[in-house]
């Protein structure tokens, strides 16, 4: 389970995240949803330890990223694409990850396999697609069979065959009781993988709740959505 | 381990990192060898003859006593060292490759000792390499009137280890201030004029400069006047460099947000 209790954070005089507290169960897949510079990146940088919060706690089954001696084996994490060097080969990349895990680095031809890169293996990352880096970052969250996965925006750059592809996967993951966190803002897409939503706007949670709760009365996760993070532009007649 | 591990795959598997240490080796053999050989064809062996006859330019540059011919070389070995911390460097903060080295190993004062230290070991053995045998090479080309090839005296001993030491320190110090900057750019253009001559330029016309790196070395190798720090001093304040910028970037990427 992840837990994010009264997570603030400030740079310089600007406050980011205001003391923001959910969870996100195991056997569910989570949305964590909001506009640009509404947090996401944030929240999701401090749960997995690259930036500090100012106060408050994001823990994953109870410790810290930064305490957990192998990281990648409790958690796999994608965050801002493949974060790999353009000059070395996806085999090469997800073989020094494996080393520092001590994950065996037979693991690296299953999950290339996995997401379709099985032939793309000894390419340099530097002559990859947008969709082909998401698919190498997603390959390297997966190498250590975490029980948690914290991923944002995966879907990024995916083409159909990925997309349809990332939501079996997830809805996979969730049906064997991982717990998955997805940060998109992609609605449409959202709809259809996600079972919990947490929506952010402004450092603050604007909604949280099963899909059907935060979509309320609005036609779609779309609509409610823009109402929940721009309520000006509501349509007439929406309601949460 | 397995940090170590991981790393030294990082450091063998981006081209740039590995191909420089061996070009570093080669050119040095290649360069030594070759000046050892130009040097006799242009005294007929007799340097100190040539050494008083400033008609004679020698290929390396100057006359230098025997032990320390050879050592003329050092700033190829020196330049490729600044290079690699500052690539080394670098390559974290290019691709976002610095989140997946936190990602997969968040316990940030240990990567950055490992990184630092293989960085070291690499360019240390390099520098011995590099040094070591080129001026085993050049006594080589000497022939008859050089020094035995293999029969290093304690001064040549010196030397070699204070070339390991000034390269050492001076590609710790690019690494570090690569990790502060966060780009290879900056360590670069800051360390690349002072080690090709702004250095001893700096030294004409400001005393303090002898404190700089990597002239503040310069005793450890060659034939210096009063201008320069002693041996002892030298690599001291080589050493302090290098270990002491380290040690604030260390402390910064620790610490700061990555």
């Amino acid at each position: 389970m992840i837990a994010i209790d009264q997570l603030r954070k400030t740079h310089g005089k600007t406050e980011v995240l205001h003391s923001i507290s959910f969870e996100v169960r195991p056997g569910r897949v989570t949305g964590f949803l909001g506009p640009n510079g509404a947090g996401k990146s944030s929240t999701l940088r401090i749960l997995l330890g690259l930036d500090r919060a100012t106060s408050g706690r994001a823990l994953i089954d109870g410790q810290a990223y930064r305490d957990l001696r192998y990281p990648m084996r409790a958690v796999g994490a994608m965050f801002d694409g493949p974060g790999a060097s353009n000059g070395r080969t996806a085999r090469d990349h997800l073989r020094w990850m494996c080393q520092s895990n001590g994950i065996p680095t037979e693991r690296i031809g299953h999950v290339l396999d996995l997401v379709g890169l099985e032939r793309n293996a000894t390419h340099k990352v530097g002559t990859f697609s947008l969709g082909m880096g998401q698919r190498l970052g997603i390959a390297s969250a997966l190498l250590g069979s975490p029980k948690t996965l914290v991923l944002d925006e995966p879907t990024n750059g995916l083409d159909p065959d990925g997309l349809r592809w990332l939501r079996a996967f997830l809805r996979g993951q969730a049906a064997a009781e991982q717990t998955v966190l997805v940060s998109s803002h992609l609605m449409t897409e959202m709809e259809d993988i996600a079972d919990d939503l947490i929506v952010i706007n402004k450092g603050a949670l604007v909604a949280t709740g099963t899909v059907d709760t935060v979509r309320g009365s609005h036609a779609t996760l779309e609509e409610a959505f823009f109402a929940l993070t721009d309520p000006q532009d509501m349509p007439a007649g929406g309601t949460l | 381990m397995n940090r170590f591990r991981a790393e030294s795959t990082k450091f063998a598997t981006l081209k740039p990192l590995w191909i420089l240490p061996v070009v570093a080796v080669v050119l040095t053999w290649v360069l030594t060898y070759v000046t050892g050989m130009s040097d006799v064809k242009l005294t007929g062996g007799d340097f100190e003859e040539a050494f008083n006859d400033p008609s004679v330019a020698f290929a390396a540059g100057e006359v230098v006593p025997l032990e320390y011919m050879g050592f003329e070389m050092m700033n190829f070995p020196l330049l490729i060292a600044i290079a690699l911390g500052a690539i080394f460097a670098g390559s974290e903060y290019s691709g976002g490759m610095v989140r997946s080295s936190l990602i997969a190993d968040p316990h940030r004062v240990a990567l950055f000792a490992t990184k630092a230290t293989l960085l070291a070991s690499v360019v240390a053995v390099t520098a011995f390499l590099s040094m070591a045998v080129g001026t085993a090479l050049r006594h080589l080309a000497l022939g008859e009137y050089g020094l035995g090839p293999l029969a290093f005296t304690p001064i040549m001993w010196r030397n070699v280890l204070g070339v390991v030491l000034i390269c050492t320190m001076a590609s710790l110090l690019a690494f570090a201030l690569g990790i502060i900057a966060r780009n290879a750019i900056v360590p670069l253009i800051l360390m690349i004029p002072l080690s090709v001559g702004l250095g001893d330029f700096l030294l004409t016309l400001w005393e303090p400069a002898k404190f700089l790196p990597p002239a503040a070395g310069a005793s450890l190798y060659s034939v210096v006047g009063d201008s320069h720090l002693d041996p002892v001093l030298a690599a001291i304040v080589t050493a302090a460099w290098g270990l002491g910028v380290t040690l604030i970037s260390g402390i910064l990427f620790t610490r700061r947000d990555a």
